[in-house]
């Protein structure tokens, strides 16, 4: 069997930086402000956008709008499978950091 | 950052990282991660604080109203407090819901990411100092001085509430602007069966107290109370210590505890001052306190998949 290198275990869609910062900071048990990680990732709000609508469309975060007081505001939040794609991006990109040799 | 290496330009491995990218990658998630929980923990330091602040603004209250002489009649209100047959028993009612609720909101504190820094630590012990200094204006003037007014005990009471209910108000403006916050959650279940045991028995305790206090013989109530305090001390850090139960419980079990915690003080404001039939008084608050926690043991609890 052909050894298999852990790039092949890179997610298209966490491949540019702000994307997968963006998983990064999500969780599933807290819902971030669109505006907060915005802030926080140190980006604008359409380059935001598009992240976002990237990673909904793949099922790995989910947003809700609501309201603060009269203000409209976007909360977002990973999903599982957002989550179990993080697991194995990160693993993959661990494993590419530390040069492991590929796997078997 | 910008999001423009998007769309098709990831299918060809030229756009997947190499070691130095990967490793660079990993370190931003980590600065990232880092500062989400710093965001977290001021929600979950918000909660605390809101706990805090109302636990000790009807703790003064209680503690005012009731007094501390009780059933002697050396209690801070004048005339008020000679109905109880054993006033001594009552401070430890108050006592007990007290130590429950602290023991609780340290659960959650311990539960936090990043420690405080030493400056922050500081100032909340600065917090903390201001609001017990009244508190024990009171307690002296209880021993003192107990034919003071109770309009003055009551004031002492609020004022020993000001520098928490601060903190607290602090604390939700930054976590306000902290910009996180729970979702409904989409997953629930019962509590571990140890959770459940534990939450029955916290509330059958604190209801054993409130029934005691009120018999023939409160001497049984202190001693329950002390029982609660020594095996609060015990179980802590256990996995059946109070502080381990606040990171199971859900909405529902902090709302009963909430209510079992009022009722209490309740109880101990009317034990002291009601012309009813104590026995029945103490048992149907006893069975009141108890109720809710009970129930709320049996309820369902979000999970949060980490």
């Amino acid at each position: 069997m052909a050894a298999r290198h852990p790039r092949h275990d890179l997610d298209d869609a966490l491949l540019t930086p702000l994307r997968f910062s963006v998983m990064a900071a999500l969780r599933p048990e807290v819902e971030i402000d669109f505006a907060t990680l915005r802030d926080l990732l140190e980006t604008d709000d359409s380059a935001l956008s598009k992240a976002i609508s990237i990673l909904s469309a793949a099922g790995y975060l989910a947003v809700r709008k609501g309201y603060v007081g009269n203000r409209p505001r976007t909360w977002l939040t990973a999903t599982a499978a957002g989550i179990a794609a993080m697991r194995i991006h990160v693993a993959a990109l661990t494993a590419i950091a530390a040069g492991l040799p590929p796997v078997p | 950052m910008s999001d423009q290496n998007s769309g098709d330009q990831h299918s060809g491995d030229s756009a997947r990282p190499g070691t130095d990218a990967a490793a660079t990658l990993l370190r931003a998630s980590d600065a990232v991660g880092y500062r989400v929980r710093a965001a977290i923990d001021a929600r979950t330091r918000a909660i605390v604080d809101a706990w805090m602040a109302v636990a000790v603004l009807t703790y003064s209250l209680a503690f005012a109203l009731s007094g501390i002489g009780g059933a002697a009649g050396a209690g801070l209100i004048s005339g008020v407090a000679r109905t109880s047959r054993d006033g001594v028993s009552v401070p430890f009612l108050v006592l007990a819901a007290f130590l429950a609720a602290s023991t609780l909101t340290d659960g959650l504190t311990q539960s936090l990411y990043q420690p405080l820094q030493p400056r922050s630590r500081l100032r909340r012990f600065g917090y903390s100092f201001a609001s017990i200094l009244p508190l024990l204006t009171l307690l002296c003037l209880a021993f003192i001085v107990p034919t003071t007014p109770w309009p003055l005990a009551l004031t002492i009471a609020c004022i020993s509430a000001v520098p928490v209910v601060v903190l607290a108000v602090r604390s939700a403006l930054r976590a306000r602007r902290a910009g996180v916050r729970r979702p409904e959650p989409s997953l629930s279940a019962l509590l571990s069966p140890t959770g459940r045991v534990v939450t029955a028995v916290l509330g059958l305790w604190l209801g054993a107290i409130g029934m005691l206090t009120g018999t023939p013989f409160g001497v049984a109530g202190i001693a329950a109370a002390g029982a609660f305090f020594l095996a609060m001390l015990a179980t802590r850090t256990t996995r059946v210590g109070l502080d381990r139960l606040a990171e199971d419980w859900g909405r529902t079990q902090w709302a009963a505890f909430g209510c079992s915690y009022l009722l209490m003080l309740s109880l101990s404001v009317v034990l002291p001052r009601t012309t009813w039939d104590l026995d029945i008084v103490s048992n149907v608050g006893g069975i009141l306190i108890a109720a809710p926690l009970v129930v709320a043991a049996f309820r369902p609890a979000p999970i949060w998949e980490t």
